[in-house]
């Protein structure tokens, strides 16, 4: 199976040791490291890159940048995005809007479109692809979502 | 996904009596009728996948990191740190407290400027 990390998922991978107990993100690091392990392969779209890359760089946390980069910028990994991507979304955006989108989720829309329509410009059929999220709510209206928690590796 | 179709009165007409044929209401008709008729999503295999997300890679210029296993990179890296000092691990107690209160409370925090604002 293919697994999308959203935003939170993939704070995860670049999270050092601390001194207290294990934190949720230590949990969603090992889970990512064990659906790989499994046999899964774990994509990153950029709008999660850039999401968290964002957040980093507001606290000037260097060493986890570096992380962050070392691993969603691979390869085999990372969804850049494209113009193709910006137009399926404003798509996605205009449907919603049309819809009547609840006042309290436009500002989650920008972010959810986006991702959305980097995991649809795949191509790849339904059964094997799931995006791990901390918040499928929204997300799931435009692709397949659920809680990283309930994937199982 | 809610849609709103605008039918003629005789498309309502022949909605409405081809759904009440077969027992069922006329959105029920209507999505069945969309899922019958929607092309299939094309599968692609993993050659295909990593094809495309090289010619992504290339158009946007991604500066790419070694493609390296996660295990190995985690392994790597907590070699790293078991150097680390109690302060450097108070420090980073502190900033994912932070940080995942950001990421996991409101949710998704990217909103874009509309033509407006």
């Amino acid at each position: 199976m293919i697994i999308v990390l959203d935003t939170f998922p993939a704070s995860s991978v670049c999270k050092r040791p601390g001194k207290s107990q294990l934190t949720v993100s230590d949990h969603c690091r090992q889970w990512i490291e064990d659906c790989e392990a499994a046999g899964h392969q774990v994509l990153v779209p950029a709008i999660s890159y850039y999401e968290v890359l964002r957040e980093l760089e507001q606290r000037q946390a260097t060493s986890q940048i570096y992380r962050l980069k070392a691993f969603c910028l691979q390869p085999k990994r990372f969804i850049p995005l494209i113009t193709n991507h910006l137009e399926t979304a404003a798509q996605l955006w205009g449907q919603s809007r049309r819809a009547g989108l609840q006042t309290a989720d436009l500002h989650a829309l920008d972010g959810d479109v986006i991702l959305a329509a980097q995991v649809l410009s795949l191509g790849i059929a339904v059964p094997e692809l799931i995006v791990a999220t901390s918040n499928p709510a929204h997300l799931s209206r435009y692709v397949p979502a659920d809680l990283w928690t309930n994937i199982q590796p | 996904m809610n849609l709103t179709i605008d039918l003629s009165p005789t498309e309502e007409a022949r909605l409405s009596a081809a759904a009440k044929q077969r027992g069922l209401d006329a959105a029920g008709l209507v999505k069945r009728l969309v899922e019958q008729h929607l092309p299939a999503i094309q599968v692609i295999d993993a050659s295909d996948l990593e094809a495309k997300l090289r010619k992504w890679q290339e158009q946007d210029g991604t500066k790419l990191t070694p493609d390296v296993s996660t295990q190995s990179l985690f392994a790597e890296w907590a070699e790293e740190d078991r150097s680390m000092t109690d302060e450097e691990r108070e420090a980073e107690d502190r900033l994912w407290d932070d940080l995942e209160q950001g990421l996991t409370g409101a949710g998704r925090t990217v909103h874009l400027r509309r033509l407006t604002e």
